[in-house]
C-alpha cells in the first residue's frame, strides 16, 4: 500500500514538474535571477575528437570568450541588444549574457581545440588526448 | 546513490503515467484525440498545412509565421487527455496548446508543445480524419531534417517526401529534391502515413537544418517552396529580420522537443529512425 501511495505521490510530482516547465516557457527561474542564458549546445564524440557546439543568436564573435581545460569547456558571451519579451508579468526585458561550463565525455588536448562561429552558431573542436594506439596482431 | 539522467526519469515518468492509466481506465493508447471547432463549418478542397515542433523547430516556426503573415483566424483545437496539462495565455486571452487556423482555403495545424511519440498515431489520426471528412483535399507537413554539418551550409536544400496524386512537376519546379531512402519517425511520419492511407494528395516538405538549435534559415526555405507550390504569397524577410529574437525566445521549446524525440519509451530507441520528423 505505502509502495502505492510512493507511486501515486511521484506522478503527481512529475506532473508539477512538467507544468513549472511550461510556465518557465521563454527562461528558467535561475536564467530570469542571475541574468544569464544557458545557450542551447550539443556534444558529440567522435574516435578522435569531442565537438561542443552552443546556439548564440545575437552575439557577435568578438564578444565570445572560450576557455578550455583537459575536461571541460567554458563559454561566456554577450549579445548585442536586449531582448524584450511578452512574460508572464506583461512586457519584461532581459539582457542576454549567455554563459555555460560543459564537462566532457573524454579527456582533450585543449591548446589544439579549433573553433569556427557562422549564424550565430559556436562548434569547438577538441582533438582526443588518447585517440587511442594501434595494436599488433600476431 | 547513483544519479538517474534526464532522459531515464522522462522514460520511467512516462511508463508510470502509462502504468496509471491503465490500471484505472483501461486501455491507455485507445483513448482518443479529438478535435473541437469553435463553429461547425466545411473546409472543400483546402490544403491542411501541419507544422508541429520538430528538429530545429523548422515546421513550428513555418506554421506559426504563416499563421500570423496570412493573418488566419483560430478555428478548432485538439483536446486530449493525452497532452500534457497545459494551456497558454496570449493577449490575457487563454489558449489551447494545439490548435488549427484556417483562411483562404488554407488550415494551419500548430502547436506550443512538444507531440510526444507515444502519442504520435492518435494525433495524426484524429487530425487527418477530421481534415478528410471536412473537405481537405490536400495534406502538407513542414518540418526540418537533422543535418550534422548544418554550420557549413549557407542555404539549406528542401527534400521533400511525396505520395500519389501530387503534382510533381511543380515541385521540382520550386526547386526541391525528392527523397529516395530512409527511415522516418515522430508525428510528422505519422501524419504522412495516415493521409496516405486515406488517399489525400501528401507531401513533405523537409529542410536541412540544426537539429537542436530553433533554425529559422531552414524554416524560411521551407516556406517559399510552399509558397512556389500552392502558388501563394509569403514574404520571408520579415521572418529573417526577426530570426535571433526568435531563436532565444523558442530555447526552453526546443530544448523539450529534442528531450520528447530522444524518449526512449515506446521502444523507439531500438528501432531509431534515421530521422525524426
Amino acid at each position: 500500500m505505502e509502495e502505492w501511495f510512493e507511486r501515486i505521490r511521484k506522478i503527481i510530482d512529475s506532473y508539477f514538474e512538467s507544468v513549472e516547465t511550461a510556465l518557465e516557457s521563454f527562461f528558467t527561474t535561475s536564467e530570469r535571477t542571475s541574468g544569464c542564458l544557458e545557450p542551447l549546445h550539443k556534444v558529440v564524440e567522435t574516435p578522435s575528437e569531442v565537438i561542443v557546439s552552443f546556439d548564440l543568436p545575437g552575439v557577435d564573435k568578438r564578444d565570445i570568450s572560450l576557455r578550455a581545460t583537459e575536461t571541460t569547456v567554458e563559454l561566456r558571451a554577450e549579445a548585442r541588444n536586449i531582448v524584450r519579451f511578452r512574460g508572464l508579468r506583461g512586457e519584461e526585458t532581459i539582457t542576454c549574457k549567455y554563459y555555460k561550463i560543459v564537462y566532457l565525455p573524454a579527456r582533450v588536448r585543449p591548446h589544439m581545440a579549433r573553433a569556427k562561429f557562422r549564424n550565430g552558431v559556436l562548434e569547438v573542436r577538441l582533438p582526443k588526448k588518447a585517440a587511442g594506439y594501434e595494436i599488433e596482431i600476431e | 546513490m547513483r544519479e538517474d539522467s534526464p532522459r531515464e526519469l522522462e522514460a520511467d515518468r512516462w511508463n508510470k503515467l502509462i502504468l496509471l492509466e491503465q490500471g484505472e481506465v483501461g486501455v491507455w493508447m485507445e483513448r482518443k484525440v479529438r478535435v473541437v471547432e469553435k463553429k461547425e463549418k466545411r473546409y472543400d478542397g483546402a490544403v491542411l498545412v501541419e507544422g508541429v515542433p520538430d528538429p530545429g523547430l523548422v515546421g513550428a516556426i513555418a506554421a506559426s509565421y504563416m499563421v500570423s503573415e496570412l493573418q488566419l483566424e483560430e478555428v478548432a483545437f485538439l483536446d486530449s487527455p493525452l497532452f500534457p496539462p497545459f494551456i497558454v495565455l496570449h493577449n490575457s486571452e487563454v489558449l489551447e496548446p494545439v490548435r488549427l487556423y484556417a483562411g483562404d482555403n488554407i488550415l494551419v495545424l500548430i502547436s506550443e508543445i512538444p507531440i510526444h511519440p507515444v502519442i504520435a498515431r492518435p494525433v495524426a489520426e484524429a487530425v487527418i480524419e477530421w481534415g478528410t471528412d471536412k473537405g481537405v483535399e490536400q495534406v502538407v507537413s513542414l518540418g526540418g531534417l537533422n543535418t550534422p554539418n548544418r554550420i557549413d551550409i549557407e542555404r539549406p536544400e528542401v527534400y521533400c517526401i511525396v505520395g500519389d496524386g501530387v503534382d510533381k512537376k511543380k515541385l521540382e519546379k520550386a526547386g526541391v529534391k525528392f527523397m529516395s531512402e530512409g527511415l522516418l519517425g515522430g508525428v510528422k511520419a505519422m501524419i504522412v502515413r495516415e493521409a496516405i492511407m486515406r488517399g489525400v494528395p501528401t507531401v513533405a516538405l523537409l529542410a536541412e537544418a540544426f537539429g537542436e538549435y530553433p533554425d529559422p534559415g531552414a524554416a524560411a526555405e521551407v516556406l517559399k517552396v510552399l509558397a512556389s507550390y500552392l502558388t501563394i504569397e509569403i514574404k520571408v524577410e520579415p521572418l529573417l529580420q526577426q530570426a535571433e529574437e526568435m531563436r532565444i525566445k523558442l530555447k526552453e521549446l526546443m530544448k523539450r522537443t529534442v528531450a520528447a524525440m530522444k524518449s526512449p519509451v515506446t521502444g523507439a530507441s531500438q528501432i531509431a529512425p534515421s530521422y525524426f520528423i
